[in-house]
């Protein structure tokens, strides 16, 4: 009995381990039928069966079907390459000829039972659904804060961006925002106050050329809504991304560098920081030179990796380093008397950002992050020393139907 | 360069080719233990497998390209055969 179990549940496990059959329709118009069951494989590219093959299209979901001749039927295998059926059929018929504009259907007769493959026709509606989610990204972190100097608080963490590519000319363009809320909070904190002190918006214009990653964004501002201070900051950065430095079947470590430029002027100034009366009059055009790197190690998942989360752990390290050209304010705290008070400077000296991320996934179900932050991110520069945030991820599937 | 005819062979070699490590060809391998191990490799993976077919005359959109860590050579190369035009 308990054999039978085994064996009922490793061939449960066989079953959902074999890729079923799909279709592929290839640009000169070949049909290729990926995954085919091998034990059928002899039968459909068996030459005396090909008249049994049947291949009609249609132009849109209610035009009329046209049926294609089948000129050849061919089976391909290798221990390394890939493995297909390939119908080749004749699409003299086809106005335009591009397959990719037509709905397929194949059908085949197969002694195990009829085989019936189909190809949607390409949805041409302007709203039409997206095929991947590359384009639109949101992203949304809350967490628990522990900081020095700091009584706990909490920090909220937002981007959005829409950055579609056009055409397919490998250039992308769009536009993201990102906010962040009480992540450079003044100490001593007593409350948390919902009010993001670090905002950016921007246009961006992305490529690729061999292994360089090439981000300009020709718009870009800065603000401080709590000490209503903007810039107007377009910037270039282009990031070198290697191979990784070290790589396993599970493990890979890989370290990419970043380098570019920040140009743009103040916009607007606030009068006092921290209810502190400041003066930066000096403060107007904006220059800085930026370097960075990113490195990260990453241990894949034994089973169950998914294109959203492939990784049992992951540790990185985001630095961002601004040389600046001109003075531009710095707020940091001093000690004064045994209490904080807000230190506001005017100077040019070199801006440091670190962002650590530790993530762990410890089961299928629970996972755990820690970020680490420390330095100081325009406008106003504000200073967090060594802030601590750790998050607890749940995640579970309910059942599709009851 | 004359347009030759695109087959899962010739993607494949594509694929491969423009994945960090470009380790001999197996179907079923991920493409993290080629190299692409995270989004911007997948970045860079896509737009080397666009230029590449770019110079044998056919053209695709990165976003139809299907690249990542968990993503199969095979899954690569099919979504590559089926969206290149």
């Amino acid at each position: 009995m308990r054999n039978r179990r085994l064996i009922l549940a490793l061939s449960l496990f066989a079953s959902l381990a074999v890729a079923a059959p799909n279709l592929i329709v290839s640009p000169n118009g070949t049909l290729y039928i990926y995954n085919p069951d091998k034990a059928t494989v002899a039968e459909m590219a068996d030459p005396a069966n090909r008249g049994r093959w049947t291949v009609t299209v249609r132009h849109s979901a209610k035009s009329p079907a046209i049926s294609l001749p089948v000129l050849d039927v061919t089976a391909h295998s290798s221990a390394t390459g890939p493995n297909y059926v390939a119908v080749f059929v004749d699409t003299s018929a086809l106005k335009p000829r591009d397959p990719h504009h037509y709905g397929w259907t194949v059908t085949f007769p197969l002694s195990t039972g009829p085989l019936s493959l189909t190809v949607p026709p390409p949805d041409t509606r302007f709203f039409a659904p997206a095929k991947s989610k590359d384009d639109a990204n949101l992203y949304f972190f809350g967490s628990y804060l522990a900081g020095e100097g700091t009584k706990p608080i909490y920090s909220i963490d937002a981007k959005a961006g829409y950055i579609p590519e056009i055409h397919d000319s490998g250039i992308f363009l769009g536009i993201e925002a990102a906010a962040t809320v009480n992540s450079g909070s003044q100490p001593p904190a007593n409350r948390t106050r919902v009010d993001p002190d670090s905002i950016t918006a921007d246009i961006a214009l992305r490529t690729a050329r061999g292994n360089f990653l090439i981000n300009t964004y020709p718009a870009r501002g800065e603000f401080s809504r709590k000490n209503a201070a903007s810039n107007f900051v377009p910037s270039a950065l282009v990031q070198y991304v290697p191979r990784p430095l070290f790589q396993s079947p599970r493990h890979a470590f890989v370290l990419y560098e970043t380098a570019g430029i920040e140009a743009g002027m103040n916009l607007n100034q606030p009068a006092s920081v921290f209810k502190q009366p400041v003066d930066f009059s000096g403060y107007d055009k904006i220059l800085r030179g930026v370097v960075g790197g990113y490195a990260a190690y990453y241990i894949m998942k034994k089973t169950g990796a998914t294109a959203g989360d492939p990784y049992a752990a992951q540790v990185s390290l985001t630095y961002v380093g601004r040389i600046l050209a001109t003075d531009e304010p710095y707020v940091t705290s001093q000690t004064v008397r045994g209490a904080q008070v807000p230190l506001i400077l005017l100077d040019d000296k070199m801006r440091h950002h670190i962002d650590g991320v530790i993530l762990w996934n410890v089961s299928d179900f629970v996972g755990i992050q820690a970020k680490y932050t420390y330095g100081a991110l325009p406008p106003l520069f504000q200073a967090c020393a060594h802030q601590v945030t750790f998050g607890i991820t749940f995640k579970a599937k309910l059942p599709g139907h009851i | 360069m004359a347009r030759p005819v695109l087959t899962p062979d010739l993607c494949q070699n594509i694929v491969v080719n423009a994945t960090p490590n470009q380790t001999p060809n197996d179907a079923t391998q991920n493409l993290f233990a080629l190299g692409v191990v995270d989004g911007t490799s997948a970045q860079i993976h896509k737009a080397k497998i666009q230029a590449a077919l770019h110079l044998i005359e056919y053209r695709i959109a990165q976003g139809d390209i299907l690249s990542g860590p968990t993503v199969t050579v095979d899954s690569c190369t099919q979504s590559v055969l089926a969206s290149a035009q």
